[in-house]
């Protein structure tokens, strides 16, 4: 104590700076605790919100920011001082009227604008709705902005924008579609019905009256044609499409399609190529033939019904392990900008072509389609007015193994005096057509039982040794044709049942297989397809 | 006149309250203690005062102005720690929010505790010595009642740590108070002993204060004028206990002793006084008027223009006086004021043997009214005091 006399004398003087008088009380001190505590929970409110909030002088110098807004404009809080709110403003702002805004907020109004801002440093640019008001700052005049993002909004408004025109594009082209398709399909009916009603008047000669029914028929496969493009599509549409691949030799398919049209192009005065490539003997590859068939008719019908003068050449060859098959033509061509619509459905490139030429627009789309759904694609060369060249691409997937094996069984039927013969049909119209085909194909003596369900087919086999050959349909009441088959192949193993169904699905042959059947034929039948089976088992 | 002497130019500096002087003030405390924003008052006083009619009249004042208050009363003179920390759970208890202390220096001082206690939530004896406590104590107003202590005007706050058998200093500027309310018509009630050592309190203030290495000249004008007013009025005072100038006159004296010391500082006469009455219990007053001749004798030389000036305000002939001379003039009127004002006891009769004195001096070394003694004491000094006093 003694050697601290000067300390103590010096405290008591008060001088030091630690020394005061009482000029606050215990409540004061209350006070500034409980303002310390709000104080501390408006920081945390104040860094917590989603919404940027920057505090600025009233020149527009950045005081403080919280941590949203140093989030969002890149800036570290320590270093706000270095910028002011112009930085982030991308350079085209009209600042004039950003200056006259700023001015009324600093007056007392309150001001909410939208506007793109620019990321310190990175130039990220956003959008933000900036509201703005003036408030009163550790003793400052300020602007208190409060910036909410909304550039997701943005992107999603912009998608869907998007989205509305591609809907609207398609709900006009499928409007579009059905004025087609009310015009093309009147137009056979018309030829049906008015040459129908003509057909059966006495007063017409033989030969009008064969020209009538040649143009009814002409009518009804248009129809037909329509009719499988629009299932076609709409199964395309719905993937519910097989792909059936069997071994197909895409020269010879050329070569069948190119004798199927060559007198279609004749008749429209123009010359129909059909090129051999080196390498088209490798064109032996596992596809689905129909598909194929359909795609390459697709494209040769449309190629004649586009040239008014010149060629159309088709051929294949294979490239880069790709089997390409070529329809050139030297037709109207088609505009660069036009070449992908004409692959989209319900499209042609130029809509007053349809009055001109006729046609759904669905060609393509379904070429297209069926291409990709084999692994392929289409691809188009062209230029306006200087033809166009069509390439469809397959996988090259080559026939190694024998390719005549045949999931079904083959058998014969013993040749006889008179066949007889089981059609196993549920519905009247079509085992008329059946029993028609027979009156017009079959020259052998022949006699023919109808049963209507499966259950009835069994039975009769049972008791009628006689029968040499079955067509059973597979879709029937009481017991359908899979099982009937198989029931039928217990009593008489080699008696050949000829399995006819609309549903032509892999699934289906597949299963009529397993029951036994020998063979699959499509509805509706074919007066070819009819040809070839009675050759195959009833033939002299 | 050209003034033959140089002022003090080192830094100093002058704290007082506010503070009302003059009959009937007392009525004032209430509005006073309505302005410091007063919802319940700690009022501190003791129990002689509480028999007094002015106090009473203090009471309905406030109650006129419909302020709460809660009288606690158990402070005995010398206030002890315990009862310091009584008064601070009442206080809290209580949800006061403002003190007035209405009596002596150990109201006062007892009630400053009490304020240290409820802003800084420890036990009293955690704040001993000087700038020990950092949250200010709650509004406070005084009507202090001796002319002697002066707490209501000073920094000071002596509590007895009842166990240690000391007292203990608490100096802080924060120990202020914002209002003293000084009416001598209070003082008539007192009796002429408890007058006598408020005097003789008042003149060792003035004396030390004026001494004081810390003085300054703002503390010397008080102090003069003290020690001025002290001798023209304190015998007739006391011969005439309810003439209203003799005790105004007193008490501007104590007041202007109060400021004084509470700037400047005390010295031995002090720290050696608190020791004794730590120890032994014994009335503050008594034991300056013992000591204070003796302390003068010890440090004359250390100032001894400062001890002339003081005898020439004394009216004692000084002109013509060596230093020795002066200084025993100066002790012969203590000794003689003393006598006069009838204290008549030495250290002796008051019960102090020879054997306490190097435990009294251990004690005293460590006051810190020692730190402005204009000569530095040791220990053995404070005892040859002690010795000289028996």
């Amino acid at each position: 104590m003694e050697e601290n006399w000067e300390k103590y004398k010096q405290k008591i003087m008060g001088l030091g700076d630690e020394s005061f008088k009482k000029s606050y009380y215990p409540e004061l001190q209350t006070k500034i605790t409980e303002l310390e505590s709000v104080n501390s929970n408006l920081q945390t409110i104040f860094d917590s919100t989603s919404d940027g909030i920057v505090i600025h002088d009233k020149f527009g110098k950045i005081l403080s920011i919280n941590r949203k807004a140093s989030e969002m404009l890149n800036i570290n809080k320590e270093k706000v001082h270095d910028f002011s709110i112009a930085d982030f403003f991308s350079k085209d702002i009209n600042f004039t009227e950003l200056y006259t805004i700023w001015e009324d907020v600093l007056k007392g109004k309150t001001f909410s604008i939208e506007s793109a801002i620019n990321q310190h440093d990175t130039q990220k640019k956003f959008f933000v709705h900036l509201a703005m008001n003036r408030a009163f700052w550790y003793g400052k005049d300020v602007i208190v902005a409060i910036l909410s993002d909304f550039t997701q909004r943005i992107k999603y408004e912009n998608e869907l924008i998007i989205a509305k025109s591609k809907a609207e594009e398609s709900d006009r082209l499928k409007t579009e579609f059905l004025r087609n398709i009310s015009h093309e399909i009147r137009t056979p009916m018309n030829g049906i019905i008015g040459f129908a009603n003509l057909v059966n008047r006495p007063d017409i000669s033989e030969k009008d009256r064969g020209n009538f029914i040649s143009i009814i028929l002409k009518s009804g496969n248009r129809l037909m044609r329509i009719i499988d493009d629009i299932l076609e599509i709409s199964k395309l549409g719905a993937k519910q499409v097989d792909v059936n691949e069997t071994d197909v030799n895409i020269f010879d398919l050329l070569t069948e399609l190119f004798s199927i049209y060559l007198e279609k192009a004749q008749e429209r005065g123009i010359e129909l190529l059909l090129k051999k490539e080196t390498g088209y003997k490798k064109c032996r590859i596992y596809t689905d033939r129909q598909k194929l068939t359909r795609i390459i008719s697709n494209l040769l019908e449309n190629a004649i019904r586009f040239t008014h003068e010149g060629y159309v050449e088709i051929g294949c060859g294979l490239k880069n392990n790709l089997v390409e098959i070529y329809i050139k033509d030297t037709g109207i061509g088609v505009e660069l900008d036009k070449q992908k619509i004409i692959f989209e459905r319900f499209s042609q490139a130029e809509k007053g072509l349809t009055r001109k030429i006729g046609g759904l627009g669905l060609g393509l789309a379904i070429a297209r389609e069926s291409a990709l759904l084999l692994g392929g694609d289409i691809r188009l060369e062209s230029e306006a007015d200087e033809g166009s060249t069509f390439f469809v691409i397959l996988p090259y997937k080559p026939v190694i193994s024998d390719y005549q094996i045949e999931a079904m069984k083959q058998v014969e039927v013993a040749k006889k005096e008179k066949y007889t013969i089981l059609v196993v049909e549920d519905e009247d119209e079509n085992y008329f057509y059946i029993e028609t085909l027979f009156k017009i194909k079959l020259k052998h003596p022949y006699q023919i039982l109808h049963v209507e369900n499966g259950l009835e087919a069994v039975e009769i086999c049972k008791v009628n040794p006689e029968i040499d050959f079955v067509l059973m349909d597979l879709k029937m009441p009481i017991l359908d044709g899979y099982e009937a088959a198989e029931k039928i192949k217990e009593i008489r193993p080699n008696l050949p049942i000829i399995a006819q169904s609309a549903y032509a699905s892999k699934d289906n042959k597949a299963h009529a297989a397993i029951a036994g059947c020998n063979d699959f034929i499509a509805k509706p039948i074919s007066l070819e397809t009819f040809s070839k089976i009675i050759e195959k088992y009833l033939a002299e | 006149m050209i003034e033959n002497y140089d002022i003090e130019l080192e830094m100093r500096k002058f704290i007082s309250p506010e503070f009302v002087f003059g009959i009937d003030s007392r009525f004032k405390a209430a509005n006073f203690c309505k302005k410091l924003g007063a919802r319940k008052i700690f009022l501190a006083t003791d129990s002689r005062i509480l028999k007094t009619f002015w106090f009473v009249e203090i009471l309905t004042s406030l109650q006129k102005i419909g302020l709460e208050y809660t009288i606690f009363s158990a402070i005995s003179p010398n206030p002890r720690d315990f009862e310091v920390m009584a008064g601070s759970e009442i206080y809290k208890q209580e949800k006061c929010n403002l003190i007035l202390a209405v009596g002596g220096g150990s109201v006062v001082d007892c009630a400053k505790g009490v304020g240290i206690v409820v802003s800084n939530l420890q036990h009293i004896r955690n704040f001993e010595g000087v700038d020990m406590f950092t949250n200010p104590i709650p509004p406070m107003v005084c009507v202090p009642s001796t002319a002697g202590a002066s707490s209501d005007v000073s920094q000071f706050a002596i509590i007895n740590n009842f166990e240690g058998k000391y007292k203990m200093v608490l100096i802080s500027k924060a120990l202020v108070p914002d209002v003293s309310i000084l009416d001598p018509l209070v003082l008539t009630t007192k009796d002429s002993y408890l007058t006598a050592c408020n005097g003789m309190n008042a003149l060792s203030h003035a004396i030390e204060a004026y001494v004081s290495s810390a003085a300054s000249e703002f503390n010397n004008l008080h102090a003069l004028e003290a020690i001025r007013l002290i001798n023209n009025n304190f015998v007739q005072c006391l011969s005439d206990l309810n003439n209203l100038q003799f005790r105004a006159k007193m008490m501007l004296a104590s007041l202007y002793a109060g400021l004084a010391f509470s700037n400047a500082s005390l010295g031995c006469v002090h720290s050696m006084s608190h020791s004794l009455g730590g120890f032994l219990d014994l009335s503050h007053g008594e034991c300056n008027a013992i000591l204070l001749p003796h302390v003068v004798d010890f440090n004359f030389s250390s100032a001894s223009y400062k001890y002339r000036k003081i005898a020439e305000v004394l009216n004692l002939n000084t002109l013509n006086s060596n230093d020795s001379e002066v200084k025993q003039k100066l002790i012969n009127y203590l000794l003689n004021l003393k006598e006069k004002v009838n204290i008549k006891t030495s250290l002796k009769t008051k019960g102090v043997s020879s054997d306490l004195i190097p435990t009294l001096a251990s004690n005293a070394i460590n006051d810190p009214c020692n730190a402005t003694n204009p000569r530095p004491p040791k220990r053995k000094d404070l005892e040859t005091i002690f010795t000289q006093a028996m």
